[in-house]
């Protein structure tokens, strides 16, 4: 899991995994956690380029970056 | 040419930017604030006649924006505006559970942005799509959880 791309796919996989049942609730719910948190991060650094009037450089957000 | 410089506002005059005139603070068109009187660029003059400009370039589109010819004329009003759905509290609500339900781009949007002392965090379009996506998915995800859990 590189960029958000990737991390939006692994998730779509979790969420197909979990209708099929074939992983645990326990242990989707802790991975679906740590995608909010990711999210939350992303989210702090968007408002921190906003407050500063600045374009956001952030390499997690940009597709091409492989 | 560079436009003159805007005298003091203390002075008691200010350049009117249609005419270019140097006009008194009190022939200037004002509004009454709770921060004291704000004086607009255009004085008087221009600004009636800039308005009525805008008025004779589509009189029956600036008839019906006009709050006091609509309640003078409500059933003018009415015939007018037959095609248009008025938007009731019953529909608002109707709108809001609909995006609620299916997680449309503007209920995630507003999910990441965070709202303090009445000014948002982040605007709509500072938000990229990707970003909006992956949330997405994980509301899904926390979604089908709760229902598992259940």
């Amino acid at each position: 899991m590189r960029n958000i791309t990737d991390l939006t796919a692994s998730l779509a996989a979790l969420y197909k995994d979990l209708k099929d049942g074939t992983i645990d609730v326990k242990v989707a719910g802790e991975m679906n956690n740590t995608a909010g948190k990711i999210i939350n991060a992303q989210k702090v650094q968007l408002e921190y380029a906003a407050l500063r009037n600045v374009m956001p450089r952030i390499p997690f957000l940009d597709e091409e970056q492989k | 040419m560079a436009r003159k410089p805007i005298p003091d506002p203390a002075l008691g005059y200010r350049l009117c930017t249609h005419c270019e005139k140097l006009i008194p603070l009190t022939d200037l068109v004002s509004r009454v604030t709770k921060h004291g009187i704000r004086y607009a660029r255009r004085c008087k003059p221009c600004n009636r006649a800039v308005s009525r400009a805008a008025y004779w370039e589509d009189p029956e589109f600036r008839r019906n924006s006009s709050s006091v010819w609509r309640i003078n004329n409500l059933e003018k009003r009415r015939a007018y505006q037959q095609e248009y759905v008025i938007k009731t509290r019953e529909h608002i609500n109707a709108y809001a559970r609909h995006n609620v339900a299916n997680l449309t781009d503007s209920y995630v949007r507003s999910t990441l942005v965070k709202v303090y002392n009445g000014k948002r965090t982040l605007s709509a379009s500072e938000i990229p799509d990707e970003l909006v996506a992956l949330k997405r998915v994980q509301m899904q995800i926390k979604r089908l959880l709760k229902e598992k859990t259940a």
